[in-house]
């Protein structure tokens, strides 16, 4: 019986799904989904050690189905193309925190997601999302100010760098922001037009 | 990534072989008699060493006066 | 003959001219005795374990800056490491202590080359070990209940193997007769999770899966290594321990086997309820929605009949430590079955998906179904393996009111703080959080639930420790103890107490 529903469940998606391709909508367009390169690869594998998974999704439901569109989650539903190119889908199953699938377009400031990782409560008061300041470096200010140097705001005190110093983002900070913006769903597929 | 016709050949080897095992595993129970005299069959837990109408478990140290309770109220 | 044979035939007692085929249970108990209490040790050491990460991760839910500042802490890989180190750690041990004891047991086989499972056991323990280390050092893998870093799946799965060939031996080379129901559901799940395990291992690690078909297999074995695993397990030891305390039989045999088969042929298909309103095809969520239906069959039988068993013995229930957490875990079964079965009707869902509600649903199964029952289990193994008695009356009451109590408010708390929070994700109008204080927030409203769980957490972890110390207590054995008493069972004769 468990060899049917492995069958039934598994196999047959396996064979739906494994004949999908990337698609252009029109001739001579690029064809999408694009496979993720680079930085965002990398800050791929943050999110993954993170388990940033455990609290935020990466779907977004038909308009009509929750308020996944209400939200502002996705301008329309998320497809099995969709996730064809990844080697790891992170579906994810909880919403302690909001869907991420198109978190790139919502909130496109790399600024706005070093400040809330490093400290949520400065963007998102009330969160309870845990702070990932061991991503952040704090160090000596050199000749000038570094420009990617956090900008936290006076009233969190607790989180100002001593005098002369500054916070600035590892690399591993950077890698998981570049993931974070590279979250887009800003494209249409045939089976998937923009909800009205 | 394997083709999808390689997971079949996987599938079709190892779903074969569990159905089968199932298959002969209900086939086996029917024709040796599993099927039938389930009142015996459910007694086979008891033995000499702990049989049919004993309580055999007690709170530490309880057991005498928890026996006679029992005992009591199946009287009643 | 090859070697394989020739080691089976070894250690088939019947090629040995026997005397007497039949092999006493305290025979048994004796041969079992080092591996039993091997598993049953680590079980209970990942249990601290593990409660000691839920705690953390608890805390942390609703204080997010409880030691933020530890990377190896943070809550995704705490919480997942609660969950290995409970899943792989605890029950797992926990399965191969009480299913291979129950096994043994049944079988009346003749176990010889014990050893071989103790050092498969500690192969298994220091894979687990590896591997929620692993999830606190960075390769967490944030596939649900698949979070240890794949390298320790061969470990895993090698000893694993070592471990069950032991329960299909003793299959092999039972006393003849009836096989038992809890012999069948022990023998099928033994086969079952390698199945679930390799094949989840191949296809989201070894050689990914396309996209989503990822996300499916991934429930397909989430939820069957629950149903498929855990369940029969916790329901052999229910249908074992139950009629041995009573004294009786299970109030109808006939429905129990048949619950087994409608278990087997259902449960697999459910998983996919899992994944409701997400990127797959809709008919397969159709499929995996029925199965979850259907999966009331199997449950209603499995209910009446324990229902029936026990009915009009609730003193004896009472007066027996085993019972009071095998009648817990199987009331528990039934109505963590239904919400199930409920949560996957597609109106329901779109409520308790993504919320609370799931993790509250997963502890009433895994914990106030089948950790209990394991509990009771226990209770009744380790007097018979140790020829002891437990040491203390008071820490096992401790221990059973502690953590009933604790799962109650733990579900209380996810179900409903679980439910708000679903109603306010379908509502647009409320945010997560807001600046302005005094705004309604799904963030602000869920906390206090979130809050509660932790208490229920520390009750839990009391219980815990009550278990642990009373077990440590039996197994040293000092003098103080009342361990010359044997275990109650021993006391049979008439009018000598039971």
């Amino acid at each position: 019986m468990l060899a049917f529903s492995f069958t039934g469940l598994i196999l047959s998606s396996q064979i739906q799904f494994g004949d999908l391709k990337p698609i252009a909508l029109e001739e001579g367009e690029m064809p999408m989904p694009q496979a993720r390169v680079g930085l965002a690869q990398q800050g791929k594998e943050i999110y993954i050690d993170q388990g940033c998974i455990y609290c935020h999704s990466q779907q977004v439901r038909r308009k009509g189905f929750g308020a996944d569109w209400e939200r502002g989650w996705g301008d329309r539903q998320s497809v099995p193309r969709d996730y064809i190119l990844q080697e790891r889908v992170l579906l994810g199953t909880s919403r302690t925190g909001p869907d991420l699938m198109a978190i790139g377009d919502r909130q496109p400031s790399a600024d706005w997601h070093h400040l809330h990782l490093f400290n949520p409560q400065i963007t998102s008061p009330g969160s309870i999302m845990p702070p990932f300041r061991y991503l952040y470096r704090t160090q000596k200010i050199g000749d000038a100010p570094s420009p990617n140097a956090l900008n936290i705001p006076d009233d969190f005190p607790l989180d100002q760098p001593e005098p002369g110093y500054e916070i600035v983002p590892t690399d591993r900070a950077d890698q998981l922001v570049e993931y974070l913006l590279s979250l887009k769903l800003d494209y249409e597929l045939p089976e998937s037009r923009f909800a009205e | 990534m394997f083709e999808w016709n390689v997971y079949l050949i996987i599938i079709f080897a190892f779903g074969g072989l569990f159905f089968a095992s199932a298959v002969a595993a209900l086939w086996w129970s029917a024709k040796n008699g599993q099927l039938r005299n389930f009142d015996q069959g459910a007694r086979v837990v008891f033995t000499d060493e702990e049989p049919e109408g004993i309580h055999t478990d007690f709170f530490p140290g309880e057991a005498e006066k928890a026996g006679r309770k029992l005992r009591e109220s199946e009287v009643r | 003959m090859s070697p394989l044979l020739s080691f089976f035939s070894k250690v088939d007692p019947q090629t040995k001219p026997v005397v007497s085929q039949k092999v006493a249970l305290s025979a048994i108990d004796h041969q079992m005795r080092t591996p039993v209490l091997l598993f049953t040790t680590s079980a209970i050491l990942w249990l601290l374990i593990g409660t000691a990460f839920a705690i953390i991760a608890s805390i942390k839910l609703h204080s997010p800056d409880f030691l933020g500042n530890f990377e190896w802490l943070t809550f995704g890989r705490a919480r997942s490491a609660h969950l290995n180190a409970m899943a792989y750690g605890w029950a797992n041990n926990a399965v191969f202590a009480v299913g291979l004891w129950v096994m043994a047991r049944l079988c009346k086989a003749n176990i010889r080359y014990g050893t071989m499972l103790v050092i498969a056991g500690s192969f298994w323990n220091i894979g687990v070990t590896i591997g929620v280390i692993g999830i606190l050092t960075g390769g967490l893998t944030s596939v649900e209940w698949l979070e240890m870093p794949p390298y320790v799946a061969p470990m895993l799965a090698f000893s694993y193997v070592l471990i069950a060939v032991w329960g299909v031996l003793m299959f092999r080379f039972r006393e003849k007769g009836h096989v038992y129901v809890s012999q069948w559901y022990i023998l099928g799940a033994l086969f079952w999770f390698p199945w679930l395990y390799v094949i989840a291992q191949t296809m989201i690690f070894v050689e990914p899966a396309t996209g989503t078909v990822q996300s499916i297999t991934n429930w397909w074995f989430g939820h069957n290594v629950l149903g498929l695993w855990y369940t029969p397990m916790g329901l052999a030891a229910i249908y074992y321990m139950m009629p041995k305390v009573l004294g009786r039989p299970i109030y109808s045999y006939y429905l129990s086997v048949l619950g087994f088969w409608s278990l087997a042929l259902f449960y697999n298909w459910a998983g996919v309820h899992h994944l409701i309103g997400g990127p797959i095809p809709v008919w397969l969520i159709s499929a995996g929605i029925v199965a979850s239906v259907m999966m009331v069959i199997p449950v209603v039988v499995t209910a009446i009949n324990h229902h029936m068993t026990a009915v009009g013995n609730a003193r004896a229930v009472w007066c027996s430590p085993t019972l009071r957490f095998i009648v817990f875990g199987a009331m528990s079964y039934t109505l963590a079955s239904f919400f199930g079965s409920w949560m996957a009707l597609r109106d329901v869902n779109v409520v308790t998906h993504f919320t609370q509600f799931t993790v509250g649903h997963a502890h009433h199964g895994v914990y106030a179904f089948f950790t209990m029952t394991m509990f009771g289990g226990i209770y009744f193994m380790v007097p018979r393996i140790l020829q002891r008695e437990w040491p203390s009356a008071n820490l096992i009451r401790v221990h059973f009111w502690c953590v009933s109590i604790g799962i109650g408010m733990m579900l209380v708390a996810l179900h409903v703080g679980g439910w708000i929070q679903g109603l306010q994700l379908n509502n647009p109008d409320i945010p997560y959080t807001s600046p302005e204080s005094g705004v309604v927030t799904i963030l602000s409203a869920l906390k206090p639930w979130l809050f509660s769980r932790s208490i229920s957490g520390v009750l839990i972890t009391i219980g815990h420790v009550a278990f642990f110390i009373n077990f440590i207590l039996m197994v040293i054995g000092p003098r103080a103890v009342r361990y010359k008493e044997g275990p109650t069972l021993l006391v049979k004769k008439e009018g000598e107490g039971a």
